[in-house]
């Protein structure tokens, strides 16, 4: 079994089996972790072998007794380091978190944990998750496996390369306005923003409180769908938790899909859309068309305002949530200070980055007296009219496909210094976040042969189950893109 | 709407940021430049919009009074770059 | 012409609510722990964590709403106030904004005026933040207190004078005490007063500048406190001078108003939705629930003293005018079911104990242990008067009326020959007042039973000796 390719169901029957074991597992993704993170840097904290060969033998042991029904069991897992895990350290890429630990874990990790998955390790991100290319991470960037000159995208870039390097066989995300489609795209994997309010945020460290979602970052529709099920769920920690209970994704993932509409937003063909994206998407497209009922052409009118709705909703909500990094009680204090406020500003000043700062006075600045009408309120009514506008589209058509990003992958440093074109890279993917909709990208292709290309797929609220079907049925026309030729030079296979 | 430095001096005090006298110049550029081309939502029309709650049926859960344990104090406060006697210990508070 | 000044006066008063747990997470609801051992990472503010509410605090405020009247709003919101403080982890406050959880309301002054209600919102307690002595460049900060649920209970400012604040305070409290919303424990900030002060000529209409007074903890502080801040208002104003927009801070040692800051900048809070609560719904069950479940309050539970104990309208007054001495009568009724002998001794002996030891606290003597001392009064086995150093003795030691009657040596005396001996030794010590009887002077009889009282140390039965000193005294007619 090629252990870089293999899916998650693949691997459980042949942990079943008895073929494989967790403790394989492990090997194979220490090995391929030694090899490639001095290229790659997917990683801020890989767990030390002794403790994951122990959890992994463990779950070996558990298995032989018939104490096994998950199919997560003894399945490594990467997790984006901007969600709480006890024992390791959690930083969000940030300075200012330099060798926190968190007293608790995340809900997902308690779900994952209690599937018998084994935490791998935390993966590098744009701090706070605040970026398109992981270059904002304080601990350097994450280089893009199918070419290490660009970057993987973000903010959850180390989660996609980890899984597209073949380190990792899965691994989770934070999705604020593309953050786990985005590079989920651009390294040729599979990526999923469920419904917001379906996973619990418990422990994600906030950005946008009202735009966040965990989720997976995936080599297939239904490794992502076998992942969403194990983290979904009400969480009574949660006050923005869904009770509503969806069902499982897994179960109806190969259902016929001869009745669904697709809606096909007219605003997706404008202007700065790659060509090569464009023909990419389109041939996606046709490929779908015969095993649906229709393909239509529907309109998002405000697609462009996204943009701007987006950027102000988000860093406003921003401005409240990094407030706590104040030096008092955990991370980084600057100890030069000699008054209260100097204490304040210094720590905080040098302890975000540039990126970081941006937000937090553009989110201030939106929220501030005599400006808050202008930009907060008004920005929140533009996201209520993008929502309201997903629900008319969604009379006429079940789910709605658009190209996840308007560019393949872009060179290290190409945008890092121009925040309006860096931001563009989210123009379709930050409406389901505005509209709590969820989401997915799966790869389509290579753009000239040479970098991934990814198609989204959006659907109604709580709609994860279709969403996936119509994913899953559309992957299997689309195939996947396996590990890029130029790093298997060694194989993976296990045995 | 412009923004300009001071604008800018005024969200940092706000948001207790130090900033260099570059950083000042440089994000006062970007920013000014961002909030411009975010101006195009000025011109959207959002008269008809009076609720901005997008599950307007949903209540904030309720939890139970019922205790459900604290830290110690030593989980508490070893974190913090400077805790002494169980509490942390900042620089004065004026007034 | 000189010109005279009102004074225009709002309250804000923080009421720490009666939950066992604090507002947004498990940790106890507690005063006087160790520091920083009633936390956890949702009140320290750690990263990824994530508030959810308290259904009790919620249903204490709706019965703070409708205890003052206010209308009790089916959707309310959260929303986050932003500033930076070491006492407040998250750097912002969670509280309640332009939709808050009550509106309108008034607090009677009991004297048949009441002051009109702003609103009532919901929000979370800062944690503390102190100096040590000597301690130099630092502050300590100790976060139990971080998560408490408050109740903020905003006045128009329509109040007039430091009187009329005071009168406000004491009826707000007792009917927050009553409602069970609210300790009412000044001392350990259960509840806090903030004062906006501001002057206007007599005659106009217009605000003039405000000033916040803060730190008035007590009753006595806020009357002080805002008496002061007028004074010192209005002989600016005379003086020709203007007032500055500042936040003061009431020095109860030194009797003066302190401007807390000096180069305090105006403050942006920058309030917006808290996008972690969805809005509070309250439905029409909900709110009948609250209301079947609202303890008696103070007019209705002075009623029912004087028709279910048969108690005067006055001393129904005296025994309801705080939830706790009320609540003490009725146990001790429980226990001894005879109102006005009851009555009479926690407005007699009690109270008067009570005010000597300058306290608005109960006595430390459980209601079980009075209801026993008065049975042992009624039953003969001590008298009145010995039975009030019993009393005295209980709240000295917390001993059992039983034991220290014996102990004290105070066992009433009913024995007929053993208080035949004590009349006839005060008879024969007192000759004048003997022949002053005889003589028709009635009252004279007083002065005798003192004597008699005296010479058995209090102890003697009044049933007994009352009827065998006057057939003694008959008897010397001869
Ligand atoms: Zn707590």
């Amino acid at each position: 079994m090629d252990l870089t390719r293999a899916t998650i169901t693949e691997i459980a029957a042949a942990l079943d089996a008895g073929s494989l074991a967790s403790t394989d597992l492990v090997e194979h993704t220490l090995r391929e972790t030694g090899r490639l993170e001095p290229e790659v840097h997917a990683f801020l904290h890989v767990r030390d072998r002794e403790s994951l060969l122990r959890e992994a033998k463990e779950s070996d042991a558990a298995r032989r007794s018939g104490g096994v029904t998950s199919p997560l069991a003894g399945i490594p897992v990467a997790i984006k380091d901007n969600i709480c895990t006890i024992g390791t350290p959690t930083t969000a890429g940030s300075r200012i978190l330099e060798g926190f630990q968190s007293a608790y874990d995340a809900t997902v990790i308690e779900k994952l944990k209690a599937a018998g998955a084994l935490i791998l390790g935390k993966c590098n991100l744009d701090e706070f998750a605040m970026g398109s290319s992981t270059e904002n991470s304080a601990y350097g960037p994450t280089t893009n496996p199918w070419d290490p000159a660009r970057v993987p995208g973000g903010s959850s870039g180390g989660s996609a390369a980890a899984v597209a390097a073949g380190m990792a066989f899965t691994a989770l995300g934070s999705d604020t306005g593309g953050s786990i489609r985005q590079p989920a795209a651009l390294t040729g994997v599979v990526g999923l923003k469920p419904t917001y309010g379906t996973v619990s945020r418990r422990g994600l460290i906030a950005f946008g409180s009202s735009l966040d979602q965990i989720g997976p970052l995936a080599r297939c529709v239904a490794d992502a769908a076998l992942v969403f099920d194990a983290i979904a769920g009400n969480d009574p920690r949660d006050a923005t938790s869904a009770d509503i209970a969806t069902g499982s994704a897994c179960d109806t993932l190969h259902d016929s899909i001869d009745t669904i509409r697709v809606g096909v937003p007219r605003q997706s063909w404008g202007e700065g859309l790659d060509a090569g994206v464009e023909a990419s998407v389109r041939s996606a497209l046709d490929q779908l068309g015969p095993a649906v009922a229709e393909i239509t052409a529907i309109d998002l009118p405000l697609l462009e305002a996204s943009i701007p709705a987006y950027y102000l909703v988000a860093t406003a909500e921003a401005s409240a949530n990094l407030s706590r990094f104040d030096g008092v009680r955990y991370g980084l204090r600057d100890k030069q200070a000699g008054t209260l406020d100097e204490m304040y500003k210094r720590t905080r000043g040098h302890g975000f980055g540039t990126e970081v700062k941006r937000r937090i006075l553009l989110g201030t600045h939106a929220l501030s007296s005599g400006y808050y009408d202008a930009y907060y309120l008004r920005a929140m009514k533009v996201r209520r009219k993008i929502a309201d506008d997903f629900a008319r589209a969604f009379e006429t058509c079940d789910v709605i496909a658009l190209p996840a990003t308007p560019t393949p992958a872009f060179p290290i440093g190409e945008q890092i210094d121009d925040p309006i074109t860096m931001y563009r890279n989210d123009l379709y993917t930050i409406a389901a976040n505005l509209a709590g909709l969820p989401a997915i990208s799966i790869p389509c292709g290579l753009h000239d042969d040479t970098l991934p290309l990814g198609v989204q797929l959006m659907a109604p609220r709580f709609e994860e189950s279709r969403l996936l079907r119509v994913a899953s049925h559309w992957e299997a026309k689309l195939g996947t893109l396996g590990r890029p030729p130029r790093i298997s030079a060694n194989g993976g296979d296990a045995r | 709407m412009t923004f300009d430095r001071s604008n800018l001096e005024h969200v940092a005090r706000l948001a207790m940021l130090d900033l260099s006298d570059d950083e000042l110049d440089s994000l006062a550029k970007d920013l000014d430049h961002v909030l411009s081309h975010f101006e195009a939502i000025q011109k959207i029309d959002v008269s008809d919009i009076d609720d901005t709650d997008l599950a307007k049926t949903i209540t904030t859960p309720l939890r139970a009074d019922t205790p459900a344990g604290s830290l110690s104090n030593e989980e508490a406060t070893k974190q913090s770059a400077r805790a002494e006697g169980g509490l942390f210990v900042v620089p004065k508070v004026i007034g | 012409m000189t010109t005279h000044y009102e004074a225009v006066i709002g309250l804000e008063v923080h009421a720490q609510l009666m939950t066992r747990t604090k507002i947004f997470c498990g940790c106890e609801n507690r005063f006087g722990a160790p520091p920083n051992t009633l936390v956890c990472p949702v009140c320290l503010g750690m990263p990824g964590v994530l508030p959810v509410l308290n259904e009790r605090a919620v249903e204490l405020a709706i019965r703070a709403g409708n205890a003052l009247g206010c209308d009790i709003r089916s959707r309310s919101v959260f929303a986050r106030k932003n500033y930076f403080y070491p006492d407040l982890p998250k750097g912002y406050q969670i509280s309640q904004f332009d939709q808050p959880v009550c509106e309108g309301g008034h607090v009677p002054l009991g004297d048949g005026r009441s002051i009109e209600l702003t609103r009532i919102h919901l929000e979370e307690d800062a944690g503390k933040s102190f100096h040590p002595e000597g301690g130099g460049e630092h502050s300590l900060v100790d976060l139990n207190r971080c998560g408490v649920p408050l109740i903020e209970i905003v006045s128009e400012p329509v109040i007039r004078s430091a009187e009329d604040a005071y009168s406000y305070l004491v009826n707000l409290k007792r009917i927050l005490e009553y409602t069970e919303v609210c300790d009412g424990n000044m001392e350990q900030g259960s509840l806090r007063c903030d004062a906006n002060v501001s002057l206007r000529p007599v005659g106009t209409t217009t605000l003039g500048t405000k000033t916040e007074l803060k730190n008035l903890n007590s009753f006595r502080a806020t009357r002080l406190g805002i008496e002061a801040e007028i004074a010192r208002q209005e002989k600016i104003l005379t003086g020709g001078g203007t007032i500055r927009q500042e936040t003061m801070q009431w020095d109860a040692d030194r009797g003066v108003p302190v401007p807390m800051r000096s180069k305090e900048e105006a403050h942006d809070y920058r309030y917006f939705p808290e996008p972690d609560l969805p809005p509070l719904l309250l439905s029409q069950e909900k709110l009948r629930a609250v209301r079947d479940a609202m303890p008696e309050l103070p007019d209705a539970k002075r009623e029912r003293f004087q028709t279910e104990y048969g108690l005067r309208e006055y001393d129904a007054g005296v025994l309801t005018d705080s939830a706790q001495l009320a609540r003490f009568f009725e146990t001790v009724v429980k226990h001894f079911p005879h109102a006005d002998r009851a009555a009479n001794f926690l407005m007699g002996p009690y109270l008067r104990l009570q005010k000597e030891q300058e306290g608005d606290d109960l006595l430390p003597v459980e209601p079980e242990a009075l209801a026993q001392l008065l049975a042992l009064e009624k039953g003969g086995a001590v008298s009145p008067a010995a039975g009030r150093q019993v009393f005295e003795a209980m709240v000295r030691t917390g001993k059992a009326p039983a034991d220290l009657v014996k102990e004290l040596g105070l066992e009433q005396i009913s024995d007929d020959g053993a208080l035949q001996t004590v009349v006839d030794e005060v008879l024969a010590a007192n000759p004048e007042q003997v022949a002053e009887f005889l003589g028709g002077k009635e009252k004279v009889l007083g002065f005798l039973m003192g004597q008699v009282m005296k010479a058995t140390r209090g102890k003697g039965n009044p049933g007994v000796l009352t009827p065998m000193l006057r057939a003694s005294l008959e008897a010397k007619r001869g």
